[in-house]
């Protein structure tokens, strides 16, 4: 294995400087869970590693200005735990709380997550079912976009100059909940086989004013639902309403998965279940939110 | 700068040690400081044979570099037996008959020890939880989950 | 919709090499000190066999658990004891630990009837202590025997060891006696099954075991439980991914195996219907524990949906397959 030279700065200022003489073998590790794998097998040869899990200006969850901001070296297990995120931000928690192990989550990060680019990233579906987005910072520049802009067939659109500071989104009101739901092999250490992030916010008559469907390893990164979006949008939230929406929601999955791989014999197989489980993580995602806005 | 110098408090003792910059933790923890209880079961985070205590939660070392663990504190199962007592994890687990073949319990002590640091009455299912990042192929996990509930109650 | 099903695995399984010798030997020393080394070739793999032979020889010598040290595997000084497989160890070592223990007792009761004056048949010795049968006046404790055998220049040594009787298996029609014993087992497995998602949670297994005696109880639970893992992964989650030979998927990330979240409640039940041949009536349990799972895991699911399957293991994809092709 390549000898590379390591840095650990100490502020966001000091890795910014550093990555601004980044190259294409300049890779930068916090939790380390998909990077030092990567780094093993061989997938990646690093120059210089710039490790930002002692920058403590990026470990934050605060609401400001109606926004609900995280800094972006969050561990799963400090998302799991943060007071704030468990009232308003359900889809994420959950999300969050269901990666890999209790190990993994000690050490994988949001950021992470979302750069990382992985088309099973939890952290990522409930995140654009958020509709949130991201600020990248390098020395000189700050952009931000939308997390369901930031990738681009594979990879993010992350500079090498750049680091992932913050992810932000809209604060939920309180005709509004959210859920998760994930279908794994296993009840621990499950890489996802499907999953359901969703957002719904109602008026007072019950009627829905926004809704945001996300479903994660379906398509190469996770993909919103606009026009089941909009089947439900003014309609009342009530249990038939929604799942009538699940039938959609079937016929979307198959024709993804099969257009997105035509004549794939293992895509088809892929299709045929996902298309026919969806039924049933629909219904407790649909079953979680109706709970929460208190609609029986 | 391709060694790099860190400074850690490993089993409670504070250490400085030079080690190269692509090192994993678990590769310096078990040949360069002789930790011999952090063991390699699959290279991938996946199994939690390698789970050591890093600033009182639990990691897999096989996904950490060496250089990270500067200023931290890190425990293994050697930190557990102070001047040859055990602690009580260790004898709940020989009591309630939870080790086979071994190669997972050094993780499964670890990750059960970092629950008792944050939470010292943990419920079956917390335990289990906690638990669920180690793999064990000998025992199918009841009496190491029954071990944990031992020393919980002890 | 989440439906419940039982289903019921039984399984009859032959202990030992089949229709094979496979002998192991036992070497067992009484030391002045009262201590006692039991040399072995039978390898501890973790499930316990060391303690076993040491329960094994402190029972037949009439000695504390405690006194006994087993050296195992040591090709330096141990002799042959054949491979940890078969489910065999206890079962043939164990008789080796039994016949080299006796052989070492011999002198030890031919001493104490020789020091108390009466016939060897007479002595006992149990528990460290050393009595006659029928007169309390005589006893003695086991480090005074010990002193005793020294004064008389004995001292305590035997060699063992077994092979099961059997024969060969005949090469036209296959009739023989390939085992000499045989371990008895019946699993009842509660199941539910998510008709939405494909997905199979056992939910309970209660595991009867005919071990003969359990040397070990709690170590036989533990092989019992640790089977009941592995069998839930045959029947539902392991899948060995080949291509022209080649596994695809050796890794813990893509085979999957269960973790204690993925486990249900396992009651197991220690059944002893002793065997005349083995020690104490043991037979043995290694790979009897895995063997009914599955069954009675399939046997379960059709029970919940009327599903027979025949490969495993039953995915989700493959019941949600099932079900559908039911419908029409």
């Amino acid at each position: 294995m390549k000898r590379y030279d390591y840095f650990s700065p100490k502020t966001v200022s000091e890795a910014l400087d550093i990555l601004e003489n980044a190259n294409n073998d300049t890779h930068i590790i916090a939790g380390g869970t998909d990077i030092v794998l990567d780094i093993n097998k061989g997938r990646i040869e690093p120059d210089e590693i710039v490790n930002i899990n002692k920058l403590q200006e990026l470990k934050y969850v605060k609401c400001e200005d109606g926004l609900i901001k995280l800094g972006s070296t969050m561990t799963f297990s400090e998302i799991e735990s943060d007071e704030l995120l468990n009232k308003k931000a359900k889809v994420l928690v959950v999300a969050c709380r269901e990666i890999g192990s209790t190990q993994i989550r000690n050490l994988g990060t949001v950021g992470g997550n979302v750069v990382n680019s992985s088309s099973a990233a939890d952290s990522v579906a409930a995140l654009i079912a958020l509709d949130a987005s991201v600020v990248l910072k390098s020395k000189n520049e700050e952009r931000t976009m939308k997390l369901i802009d930031f990738y681009d067939n594979g990879k993010s659109k992350i500079r090498k100059n750049e680091l992932l500071t913050e992810i932000f989104f809209d604060e939920p009101n309180q005709n509004t909940a959210t859920a998760f739901t994930k279908l794994g092999r296993r009840k621990a250490l499950a890489i996802v086989v499907m999953s359901m992030g969703a957002l719904l916010e109602k008026d007072e008559s019950n009627i829905c004013t926004k809704a945001q469907f996300v479903l994660g390893a379906v398509s190469r990164h996770p993909s919103r639902l606009y026009e089941i979006e909009n089947q439900i949008i003014g309609q009342e939230i009530n249990r038939d309403n929604l799942y009538e929406l699940i039938d959609n929601m079937s016929t979307t999955i198959y024709k993804t998965i099969v257009e997105g791989s035509p004549g794939s014999l293992r895509r088809l197989n892929s299709a045929k279940y996902k298309s026919k489980s969806i039924k049933g993580i629909a219904k407790t995602t649909f079953e979680s939110i109706l709970s929460d806005l208190e609609i029986k | 700068m391709s060694k790099v110098k860190i400074s850690f408090n490993l089993n409670y003792e504070d250490i400085v040690v030079e080690v190269e910059s692509n090192k994993r933790l678990l590769d310096m923890l078990r040949e360069d400081l002789n930790m011999k209880s952090v063991k390699e079961g699959c290279g991938e985070g996946e199994c939690g044979a390698c789970t050591v205590i890093v600033d009182g939660i639990t990691v897999t070392s096989c996904t950490v570099l060496a250089p990270q663990v500067d200023g931290c504190s890190v425990i293994t199962l050697e930190g557990l037996s102070k001047d040859g007592e055990l602690d009580k994890l260790q004898e709940s687990f020989m009591e309630a008959g939870a080790v086979q073949c071994g190669f997972c319990t050094p993780g499964m002590i670890l990750s059960a020890k970092a629950l008792f640091m944050k939470n010292p009455k943990p419920s079956k299912d917390e335990i289990k939880r906690a638990m669920s990042g180690n793999l064990c192929r000998c025992t199918g996990y009841k009496k190491i989950v029954e071990a944990v509930e031992i020393a919980r109650d002890k | 919709m989440k439906k419940k099903g039982t289903g019921i695995g039984c399984m009859w399984y032959g202990i030992g090499n089949t229709g094979l010798p496979n002998p192991a030997a036992a070497f067992v020393e009484v030391h002045s000190d009262g201590s006692v080394t039991a040399l072995v070739g039978c390898a501890d793999i973790g499930q316990g066999s060391s303690t076993v032979m040491a329960q094994i020889v402190a029972e037949t010598l009439g000695v504390k658990y405690e006194a006994v040290n087993v050296t195992a595997a040591d090709t330096g000084v141990t002799p042959e004891g054949g491979a940890t497989s078969a489910s065999r160890q206890t079962y043939i070592s164990g008789n080796a630990c039994c016949e080299a223990a006796k052989v070492a007792k011999k002198i030890l009761v031919e001493v104490a009837a020789d020091a108390f004056g009466v016939e060897q048949d007479e002595v006992e010795i149990k528990n460290n202590n050393v009595f006659v049968k029928n007169d309390e006046s005589k006893q003695m404790d086991f480090l005074t025997l010990m002193g005793e055998l020294k004064k008389r220049g004995k001292i305590a040594l035997g060699s063992g060891s077994f092979n099961p009787d059997t024969t060969s298996l005949d090469p036209v029609d296959m009739h023989g006696n390939p085992y000499a014993c045989y371990a008895f087992a019946t699993h009842i497995v509660e199941v539910e099954v998510d008709t939405d998602t494909g997905q199979v949670d056992v939910l309970k297994i209660v595991a009867a075991h005919d071990v003969g005696q359990a040397i070990n109880a709690q170590m036989v639970e533990a092989q019992i439980e640790g089977g009941c893992a592995m069998g839930i992964g045959f029947a539902v989650l392991e899948e060995l991914e080949l291509e022209k030979g080649a596994i695809k998927n050796p890794g813990f990330s893509k085979y999957l195996i269960n973790t204690a979240m993925d486990m249900p409640e396992i009651y197991p039940i220690i059944v002893e219907d002793p065997t005349s041949t083995g020690p104490f009536g043991a037979k043995g349990v290694g790979e009897p524990a895995l063997i009914p799972v599955a069954p009675a895991i399939l046997n379960a699911i059709y029970d919940a949906i009327g599903v027979r399957f025949t490969e495993v293991p039953v995915t989700p994809r493959k019941i949600i397959e099932a079900l559908s092709e039911k419908q029409n």
